[in-house]
């Protein structure tokens, strides 16, 4: 075995060895190259940081309230004597015009609804899409034609319509049962992703070898061929989070969704349209700045990641 | 060519069969029902009760009122609506011209727009323009049709008052409601303000489904052009020094459009998604606001008439973005 330390190093012409070198001719893992690559990305690295500053304003409301009694308001607390007032100092976003509630407030403590009910509903969406789309495309044939048409149901019809139909079946909705609705409804996009990918894998000759050596379906689809789809999955996992914060917001909005007490950006968008016509601009303004906001950051991380993840950009 | 385009139509039979009977018991599924319009009724007795649920067929098994539904889908009038009286079949034919007016003068402003957009900001690489294009699609794709919809009538119905607040006509010049009888003996009568009254209120609706459409359709089109401007063949037609207008106009930008025409096809859907979401803020009397109506009052047979026309649409524009891409590249070839 050659020292491949000290070849590099004579041929580099007695150059000092430091860090940067050493990670020029080590093989980066997985997750190292996609962390780096991922960074390199010119806007995806703030679209994180500012998604990290949503997270932690919103989750960590409650702190912000005890912290701060009089700029932070409970969801229960509220000034009637300062209600429909516009933004202020005191009042970042202004006030809604019913009991006087803290529109800054409100956004806080609702995007914790809406973000729970976005990544809640993508992981049960890719663990039914993956599930799916695997089988579909690992036993490919009639399986597979049966499988697909399924997903090609729930394609069809737009999301846009079922949505509101299904939330109502739980009656009067939890966030968790949207969650679980937007689940099963956002699963079926995912499916074709992991299917399109897996009859590419399967093909290839790494599987062929773990079949010769008697590795069972199982092993086979989550050892070998899962792990070569992750790019993609992760990529839909992300654009789709962020069309389900949207989702919600319009299902909410509509009425067919969450409702006060349970706030979210939509359920604050949905009281805000029926006094809009007053000018209460702020209130109408602010939420929907919030959903384009996080959305847009979503979106960022989302291309980054297809950037990062993707075979054929060469560094 | 042909024998494929037929193919694909006979395909689409049993995904339909499908999604109807999914959608038919799904819709059972939900809580509440069309008799709990009547919940709050005291003077309505237990007997008068029980006929309007048999009148509906809403005693019968869920299978047998699916296999009524059917047979009325494919011979008769597709049901009576439970709340309006009518034939769902004629119910939906007197919104449906509103909601694809809306569709046709979104997606002519969108591509009217998007495509030179995208061609220039390709031509003019890095350029301000190009950067402007750029952040403008990327805001514009995370926004919610909704909330843009909400913040342009906050903007022009309610504060400068420029544009009318919801619908599609004015009834105080009109006389009558859309499409009405008496709607259409004024529009003859009057067309040119019939013409310039519609246009007033289709303007909000268009430019918001347009808005969320540009965004993405520019960057196609923008990445398109700049794929195949630096194709070899535009190098040739430069070399042989073929005036630039020519260069791009018939060598890079037929090509370009290759891919962006099907990409058009595929969005078409979305499309239809968006103007459901603008009628519902709008108060634009079409498929969208019908749907939530008849949601909201659990009729079911127009909310499987409005579902059944959704998902013909979809499959339709699907089909059509399939042969789109068939007829538009000749190295693709479905025998």
């Amino acid at each position: 075995m050659l020292d491949t330390r000290s070849v590099v190093s004579d041929d580099l012409g007695k150059k000092e060895w430091t860090e940067e070198t050493e990670l020029a001719f080590r093989q980066l893992s997985f997750k190292e190259m996609t962390y780096r690559r991922f960074m390199r990305h010119p806007i995806a690295k703030w679209a994180a940081l500012t998604m990290g500053i949503i997270v932690v304003a919103c989750y960590g409301a409650p702190i912000w309230h005890l912290l701060f009694p009089h700029f932070i308001q409970a969801p229960d607390q509220y000034d009637p004597s300062s209600a429909g007032t516009g933004p202020s100092l005191q009042h970042l976003f202004g006030t809604d015009s019913f009991n006087g509630h803290d529109i800054f407030s409100l956004v806080l403590y609702g995007g914790r609804l809406s973000l729970m009910i976005g990544v809640g509903s993508m992981v049960i969406g890719v663990i039914i899409g993956v599930i799916w789309g695997a089988v579909a495309g690992y036993v490919g044939g009639f399986v597979d034609a049966l499988l697909m048409r399924v997903t090609d149901v729930f394609l069809t019809v737009p999301a846009l319509l079922l949505v509101p139909l299904a939330s109502r079946i739980f009656g009067q909705a939890e966030p968790w049962h949207i969650a679980i609705i937007f689940g099963l409804l956002s699963w079926p996009f995912v499916s074709r992703i992991v299917r399109g990918s897996f009859l590419q894998l399967r093909e290839l000759q790494f599987t062929e070898a773990a079949v010769a050596l008697g590795a069972t379906p199982q092993r086979i689809i989550f050892r070998h061929l899962l792990p070569n789809a992750v790019g993609p999955i992760l990529v839909a996992f992300t654009l789709g989070v962020g069309s389900n914060v949207v989702l919600e917001a319009f299902v909410s909005f509509l009425g067919f969704g969450l409702r006060p007490p349970n706030d979210s950006w939509g359920s604050t968008l949905a009281s805000a349209q029926e006094v809009m016509i007053q000018g209460n601009w702020w209130w109408i303004t602010f939420p929907g700045l919030a959903v384009v906001a996080t959305v847009m950051c979503i979106n960022f991380i989302g291309d980054g990641l297809r950037d990062a993840l993707d075979p054929k950009i060469v560094d | 060519m042909v024998g494929y385009a037929f193919r694909r139509f006979l395909q689409l039979i049993p995904t339909l069969f499908l999604i109807t009977l999914l959608l038919f018991v799904g819709m059972q599924a939900v809580p509440g029902g069309p008799m709990q319009a009547f919940a709050f009724n005291i003077h309505m007795s237990q007997a008068a009760r029980d006929a309007i649920v048999h009148r509906w067929g809403l005693d019968q098994p869920v299978g047998i009122q699916y296999f009524h539904w059917l047979t009325s889908m494919l011979t008769g009038d597709w049901q009576t609506s439970f709340f309006r009286n009518r034939p769902v079949r004629d119910v939906i034919a007197s919104v449906l011209p509103a909601t694809l007016l809306l569709m046709t003068t979104a997606f002519i402003l969108q591509e009217l727009i998007a495509l030179p957009a995208g061609i220039l900001a390709a031509l003019r690489r890095y350029s301000v323009f190009d950067q402007a294009i750029t952040l403008f699609s990327y805001v514009g794709y995370s926004m919610p049709t909704f909330w843009l919809g909400l913040m342009l009538l906050l903007i022009f119905a309610v504060e400068f008052r420029i544009a009318p607040v919801a619908g599609i006509i004015d009834i105080r010049l009109t006389g009558a409601p859309f499409l009405t009888p008496e709607y259409n003996t004024w529009f003859s009568h009057n067309t040119l303000v019939g013409i310039f009254d519609v246009a007033h209120h289709i303007i909000l609706p268009a430019v918001t489904i347009a808005i969320v459409g540009i965004a993405g359709d520019s960057r196609f089109m923008r990445s398109s052009m700049l794929d195949t401007i630096h194709q070899d063949y535009v190098r040739t037609a430069r070399a042989k020094g073929l005036p630039e207008r020519t260069v791009v106009l018939k060598h890079a930008l037929r090509n370009a459009l290759l891919p962006v025409i099907t990409n058009v096809a595929y969005q078409l859907p979305g499309l239809f998604s968006g103007a459901v979401v603008t009628e519902a803020i709008f108060s634009w009397p079409g498929m969208g606001q019908l749907f939530f109506e008849a949601l909201t009052q659990f009729d079911y047979p127009l909310l499987m008439g409005i579902l059944f026309v959704a998902a013909i649409l979809v499959l339709f524009f699907n089909l059509l973005a399939d042969l789109a891409y068939a007829v538009a590249d000749p190295r693709i070839s479905y025998a």
